[in-house]
């Protein structure tokens, strides 16, 4: 069965191509022009995952808003945001809406694809339909399991998203190696700027730091990029 | 460049050539009129010297050849207290408190005056000891003053009259009368005291004086040394062979006569050949106004007017003594005036100090007309209308120089106030900083205020635009941009032929470097949102850096990357991983211009105030024009590739995060370039 995918993008040739090349990885998509319409829609229905654009045609902000609306109706549904300015990423990830990552537009569609999989199974996962015997990773404290797509830390569960949850990953797999901003990216599937990494590393390390204020375990090779001290396994 | 204070400094000068040029004309009307003034007096002087040559007064003077002696008595106004000191004589002055005295030779000095009914008599004789007369040994040697009178006009006929003063002591004196037969008897007409001083003795005399006395005379007689019977005659007062002295006073009839001649501040005499006043008039000056009963202007007026005045008088000629002693005149000038026939005009000293302007003309050969016109009449002559005039003309001239000087100055103060507050809208760096708030509108200067706040403002609107440039395009590209890139993508799963596939892979990498162009566009513009959210923390500076450095090392094994300073101990508060990236701009930077096998150093040195980061790279050179290098869009490489000029800008940035400073120079002797860094130590706290 074809896994349900929202689309709701205002630019027109942008919603086709996406949804062709969703279509052609063999998801069903739904592709909305406005939030009305897709809210319409989302009252009959909830999809499997929602990519909302931030800017809806007149509503500079629909997206938020129907992301906020859309986390109210479901506390699971994984949701993509898909921006275009700068200064909506960090609004993405501060504001807290309940998005589970973000995309930026000129991001290739194989980018695209990493995150819907990975957002995909991780829902997968929290829903029980995962059967298969479970991967996971134990670097003292830290717990991170790949396939549910989850960090724990003490037990304690960490809300991260896609791109952070894959960069955690990169440099928790190999501690004491040091990870460059270019191979955190890498393994985000992602393209960033430097400092876009930097404050990605900041936004982990501050998640850490909510549930334990002693936690200093991502270290700072100036110069080079980050390691996972293997003092703290 | 001639500075502004300077150009009002000049402005200043010229503006006092007004009044200068005000004053020179003064001084020029005021000599002209003096010449005037001066041609005036003489011709009023000797038109007053031919009305008096036919006064009876005068004309019964005898001629000066054979004219007898004169002893003249001054009037006076008041009766004199006997004394024998002379300090209540007219005239008499100064500490010794004497009066002006007239010599009679040998060591004689003398001076007379009359009241109308007495007459007067001061002698005073040099001499160093004074032998008095023993009334008990009446014929030994004493001194004594034997005194001539003669009654009536004509001498001939005239009974002659003597009498010996002498005295016991110091004090009232004795004055015996003689009729020629011997010691007379004791003469109470004749009133006297006898004092004496160190080195001689005076005598005062005090004898009727009826209309009656036409001759005076008297003799000092001074016992000889050794004590013999005769005695020294000193004096020329005493009988001549030409007769006795002629009592000469002022003629009362006269000076009523030159009375009718005088005017305010002038003073007429006659004088006879010995340069004795025969008759005297003076007009009384007119008073002074009371200065403080008059208003403001009048007050300033007055010292301006004063002013002008001590201005005349410093240019004026100098003056010579021609003063009247006891009556007389005594100076070479009478002489000359006499012998010459010809009127003649001296400037004088005056009594109280001031010049005044006299003329000496004969009236005959044994006569003169003195005129003597007071210089503070002279000047108020010239001054009583024009000099109110001019006085007034001055001061409304220095008002007006005053009253440009500061209309020049306030102008100028407006056109530096201006200049500093233009230039406090620009930073050391070029950045604008500020506004301009310029006051109302109210004539040219504060419209040119005006002009310049609204350039200000859309230089600060189109560097503001240019800052924000880069984001705005970046967003407006991206979407376009995602059309693209997902189309290709979509395109590659469309079974492309062979040929295609090359095209397809080239508007690929075409979009991807357009996405990476505008990541770097807009990478500056991120930068200042993560400094807006930074939250700077306490670290040790120098292994951040020395870590930082040996990281690049390993990296670029062509260029030598090395630190120098401290391992550690460098305490500082920042964002370290900032500070990093900032290196990263500079290092990269430095790289690109460094030839392979090229040193890049940094040098930390922790100064006096704050740290000192250099980073200095050996090969190329900036350009002589390079103040914008950290400004947004400039790069100054040459080579094609889009460089953006977006990675300094970040420096800049940074640098001020941390509130430090950066600059970019040459080393000497072409060494490279070098970038220093001065970042502040951390508060206390």
């Amino acid at each position: 069965m074809k896994r349900r995918i929202a689309l709701i993008e205002d630019e027109p040739a942008i919603g086709a191509n996406y949804r062709d090349a969703l279509e052609r990885r063999g998801y069903a998509v739904a592709l909305y022009g406005n939030r009305p319409s897709a809210w319409q829609a989302f009252q009959e229905q909830l999809p499997e995952l929602a990519i909302i654009d931030v800017g809806l045609a007149e509503e500079v902000d629909g997206g938020f808003d129907l992301c906020r609306d859309l986390r109210s109706l479901s506390a699971t549904l994984p949701i993509l945001m898909l921006t275009a300015r700068d200064g909506e990423t960090d609004s993405v990830l501060g504001l807290r809406l309940g998005a589970d990552d973000y995309v930026t537009k000129d991001m290739s569609l194989d980018h695209l694809f990493a995150r819907i999989a990975a957002l995909l199974r991780r829902a997968d996962a929290y829903a029980g339909r995962q059967q298969e015997a479970e991967r996971e990773i134990r670097r003292g404290p830290l717990t991170i399991n790949l396939d549910r797509m989850v960090a724990h830390w003490h037990g304690q569960p960490l809300d991260l998203t896609v791109t952070e949850f894959w960069m955690l990953h990169a440099l928790a797999r190999h501690p004491g190696h040091v990870r460059s901003r270019d191979q955190l990216m890498e393994a985000a599937s992602t393209v960033l700027d430097d400092n876009t990494v930097t404050s990605h590393i900041k936004r982990i390390r501050r998640k850490f730091e909510a549930m334990d204020g002693t936690f200093s375990a991502i270290h700072t090779a100036y110069g080079l990029g980050y390691r996972w001290d293997p003092s703290q396994c | 460049m001639l500075s502004l204070r300077r150009q009002l400094g000049i402005v200043l000068l010229l503006t006092l050539m007004i009044p200068a040029a005000g004053l020179y004309f003064v001084l020029d009307l005021e000599s002209a009129l003096r010449e005037q003034q001066e041609q005036q007096l003489l011709s009023r002087a000797r038109v007053l010297s031919r009305h008096l040559a036919r006064d009876p007064a005068l004309m019964s003077l005898p001629p000066m050849a054979e004219a007898p002696p004169v002893l003249y008595a001054q009037p006076l106004e008041r009766p004199l207290f006997l004394d024998g000191y002379g300090d209540d004589w007219p005239g008499a002055s100064g500490s010794s408190g004497r009066p002006p005295m007239h010599d009679a030779g040998d060591g004689v000095r003398w001076n007379a005056a009359e009241d109308g009914q007495y007459l007067y008599l001061l002698i005073r004789v040099q001499q160093p000891s004074v032998r008095y007369y023993a009334p008990q040994s009446p014929r030994q040697p004493h001194d004594s003053v034997r005194l001539y009178q003669r009654h009536g006009l004509q001498e001939a006929g005239a009974p002659r009259l003597s009498h010996r003063i002498r005295t016991s002591a110091p004090g009232p004196i004795q004055a015996l009368a003689n009729n020629g037969n011997g010691e007379g008897r004791d003469d109470p007409r004749v009133q006297g005291v006898w004092q004496e001083f160190p080195g001689g003795y005076s005598l005062e005399l005090r004898l009727p004086y009826p209309a009656t006395l036409s001759h005076l005379g008297f003799q000092v007689l001074t016992p000889g040394k050794a004590g013999g019977q005769d005695s020294t005659v000193r004096g020329n007062l005493g009988p001549q062979p030409s007769g006795l002295p002629r009592l000469r006073t002022r003629d009362s009839r006269l000076s009523q006569t030159l009375a009718t001649m005088t005017e305010p501040g002038l003073t007429v005499r006659a004088l006879d050949a010995h340069g004795w006043t025969l008759g005297e008039a003076t007009a009384l000056t007119p008073p002074r106004e009371d200065l403080w009963q008059s208003g403001p202007m009048a007050i300033a007026q007055r010292l301006a007017f004063n002013g002008l005045r001590a201005l005349l008088a410093w240019r004026e000629p100098p003056a010579m003594a021609l003063s009247m002693t006891a009556g007389q005149l005594s100076s070479p000038l009478r002489q000359q005036v006499l012998e010459q026939g010809q009127a003649q005009l001296a400037v004088t000293r005056g009594s109280g100090g001031g010049r005044s302007l006299t003329a000496l003309a004969p009236v005959s050969d044994r006569a003169l007309l003195m005129l003597e016109q007071d210089s503070r009449t002279l000047v108020s002559l010239s001054g009583a209308t024009l000099g109110q005039v001019l006085s007034r003309s001055l001061l409304l001239v220095v008002a007006l120089a005053l009253a440009l000087v500061g209309y020049a100055g306030w102008l100028s103060w407006r056109i530096s106030r201006l200049r500093r507050a233009v230039a406090a809208t620009v930073d050391p760096q070029g950045r604008l900083v500020g506004t301009l708030t310029p006051g109302p509108r109210r004539d040219e200067l504060d419209d040119l205020a005006h002009h310049f706040a609204h350039l200000l403002e859309r230089l600060q609107g189109y560097t503001g635009y240019l800052e924000s440039f880069a984001r705005k395009l970046s967003h407006e590209i991206k979407t376009p941009l995602a059309v693209v890139r997902s189309s290709l993508d979509n395109l590659g799963h469309t079974g492309l032929s062979l040929q295609q596939d090359t095209y397809h892979q080239r508007a690929l990498q075409g979009a991807d470097r357009l996405r990476h162009i505008l990541n770097a566009m807009s990478e500056a513009s991120r930068l200042e949102r993560s400094i807006e959210s930074a939250e700077p923390e306490r670290f040790d500076l120098a292994p951040v850096l020395s870590q930082t450095m040996a990281a690049y090392q390993d990296l670029d094994p062509d260029h030598v990357i090395e630190y120098r300073g401290p391992r550690q101990g460098c305490p500082a508060l920042g964002v370290p991983e900032l500070l990093v990236q900032m290196l990263d701009k500079l290092v990269d930077n430095a790289r690109d211009f460094t030839p392979a096998g090229g040193r890049i150093t940094l040098r930390l040195t922790p100064g006096s105030r704050d740290y000192r980061l250099d980073l200095s790279n050996t090969g190329s050179r900036l350009p002589a024009d390079s103040s914008d290098l950290f400004a947004s869009f400039v790069s100054l490489r040459d080579e094609p590739g889009g460089h953006l000029g977006q990675g300094l800008l970040m420096v800049r940035l940074i640098a001020r995060l941390h509130g430090g400073h950066i600059r970019a120079y040459n080393l000497p002797r072409g060494e490279g370039v070098c970038f220093t860094l001065n970042l502040p130590y951390p508060g206390k706290g």
